[in-house]
């Protein structure tokens, strides 16, 4: 299979791996690797591979035996799918149960035990979410604009800038569901009959009565919680956990990977309560992200080779000026402002 | 938003079926390099895969679906290598026996000591490319045996693009030392 048509010889190969192949050489060998994925497995593994295939996969995924073997009756009907929200695929790698993910199971079996009382309500909260709730009410704040929510039921939610809540229609009587799409410190009223469920990009969080932050923007590929007080369940898909004061629990969005954790003072949950800005080895394209919400303005990062550098700095009720140039004078890099706009540039010369 | 992205949100299964047919194959190369082992790299491979088909109602990366995968395939691997780290002297699956050469090598197209020399190829690059540390062997994998461009292996590993354009550059001298061989 690797060499069908007899023209890829190691000689060549080495000289392309070496990057000393000609031109012709390396188009050659670049459309070879790309019509033969068993070539890239015999490269990364250092031996002859036995081919690669996706059927057996695809087949499990589906549970349905006609898309391996390529059938055209595999086609879902468009209009089927959006009058009604696609089934879940419920069958998935059942036939195929991989390492780990019996282990994440059984530990969130373990949890779901021990968290006694929460359980079944969870259970059912998860069951009975219709797919799209009905929501009563919004409340929304602008860039650089806060404001505080109080609820019924005595909870508050303090909404950080650039920041939407929504309320659920039944909130109070079968259920206390919210959803946010921004920041907001939430304290929530403790009543075990109805837990409180925020719904935040993918992921959800559920409280039966306690005091913490969430951190979920749009622009941000990832949902963060931090707890001041009590117990939150924080998860999506198959995986959560419970997080107790003092730890941060956080979700990429699109990926993976298990939810991370980490430490913080618990009084350090919400610092921008009180107009502190924080940040702690965040890349400067995700601290301009930020500004600009926080200031209403907006923020870029002009050059490409500048946006992962990292950012370390605490500021107190500080303007957008003077954290940009403190910025820019601890990455030694330029900065510049135009009205509302900002742009961080590699010096010039550099 | 790519071409792949739109139609997998919206559950399309011939999408997501052409998706996984046309990046399965290297998304399992590119994770056995990390892992060093070809049923590790399958696992992971397809808990990604069935981690977007079964979230695909929220599917909408920020980047390139293919770059989008590559991502989250090395994300895994860090997390699964960090709990076992194999040799390269145990990496699993070899072909068995002559079946395959026989099989795929038209005898009349190759000389006869084809086989030989790429299978020392193969073996003296993996050789150099498991002695390079993780950042340079992952660089050089994106780029030189998967084809990405810079911008997007930067994507993938987090780093910046000059990071990319140094460490290849690193990772090349490096294989270029070891393959004066075979040229």
């Amino acid at each position: 299979m690797y060499m069908k048509n007899g023209d890829i010889d190691p000689g060549t190969l080495a000289r392309y791996l070496a990057g000393e192949a000609t031109h012709e050489e390396e188009t050659r060998i670049t459309a070879w690797l790309e019509s033969n994925p068993t070539a890239r497995l015999d490269l990364e593994s250092g031996q002859l591979q036995a081919p690669v295939s996706a059927d057996s996969f695809l087949e499990s995924v589906f549970d349905d035996a006609s898309v391996a073997s390529g059938s055209s009756e595999v086609k879902l009907p468009a209009k089927a799918r959006s009058a009604s929200r696609p089934p879940r695929v419920s069958a998935l790698r059942t036939r195929q149960p991989t390492v780990w993910t019996w282990p994440v199971r059984m530990a969130a079996v373990l949890l779901i035990v021990a968290a006694v009382g929460a359980a079944a309500l969870w259970t059912i909260a998860q069951r009975g979410l219709p797919s799209e709730p009905v929501w009563a009410e919004t409340f929304s704040t602008a860039p650089g604009e806060r404001s505080t929510v109080r609820l019924p039921d005595g909870s508050t939610v303090e909404l950080s800038v650039a920041t939407t809540l929504h309320i659920g229609a039944d909130y109070g009587s079968s259920g206390r569901l919210v959803s946010l799409e921004g920041e907001a410190f939430f304290d929530v009223a403790r009543n075990e009959e109805l837990p409180f469920v925020i719904r935040a990009g993918e992921s959800r969080v559920e409280v039966l009565g306690t005091a913490f932050n969430v951190e979920s923007y749009q622009d941000d590929d990832w949902t963060e919680v931090s707890v001041t007080e009590g117990r939150v369940r924080f998860g999506a898909d198959t995986r959560d956990v419970i997080l107790a004061p003092g730890q941060v629990g956080r979700l990429d969005r699109y990926d993976v990977t298990p939810i991370t954790t980490t430490e913080i003072n618990p009084d350090d949950a919400a610092p921008w309560r009180d107009d502190v800005l924080s940040f702690e080895g965040v890349p400067l394209h995700e601290v301009a992200t930020e500004l600009s919400r926080w200031f209403n303005a907006e923020v870029v990062v002009a050059d490409f080779e500048i946006a992962d550098r990292h950012v370390d700095g605490t500021y107190v009720d500080a303007s957008l000026d003077a954290v940009t140039r403190s910025i820019a004078e601890a990455l030694d890099i330029a900065v510049s402002r135009d009205g509302r706009r900002v742009s961080f540039d590699r010096k010039p010369g550099q | 938003m790519d071409r792949w992205a739109v139609p997998i949100r919206d559950g399309d299964r011939n999408a997501f079926t052409a998706l996984v047919r046309s990046l399965y194959g290297r998304l399992v190369a590119f994770a056995t390099g990390l892992t060093g082992s070809r049923a590790d790299a399958e696992d992971i491979v397809q808990d990604v895969l069935s981690a977007v088909w079964k979230n695909h109602q929220s599917f909408a990366p920020r980047t390139s679906t293919p770059v989008y995968l590559y991502r989250a395939v090395r994300n895994r691997c860090i997390n699964t290598t960090s709990r076992r780290r194999t040799t390269p002297a145990s990496v699993a699956d070899p072909l068995p026996g002559k079946g395959f050469e026989l099989d795929h090598v038209p005898n009349d197209e190759a000389p006869p000591d084809h086989d030989t020399r790429y299978n020392e190829l193969l073996a003296a690059y993996h050789q150099a490319i498991q002695s390079l540390p993780d950042g340079q062997r992952s660089v050089f994998s994106l780029c030189r045996v998967h084809g990405l461009t810079y911008d997007e292996a930067a994507v993938v590993l987090d780093v910046s693009l000059n990071t990319v354009r140094t460490q290849l550059m690193r990772a090349q001298r490096a294989i270029r030392d070891a393959l004066s061989d075979f040229r």
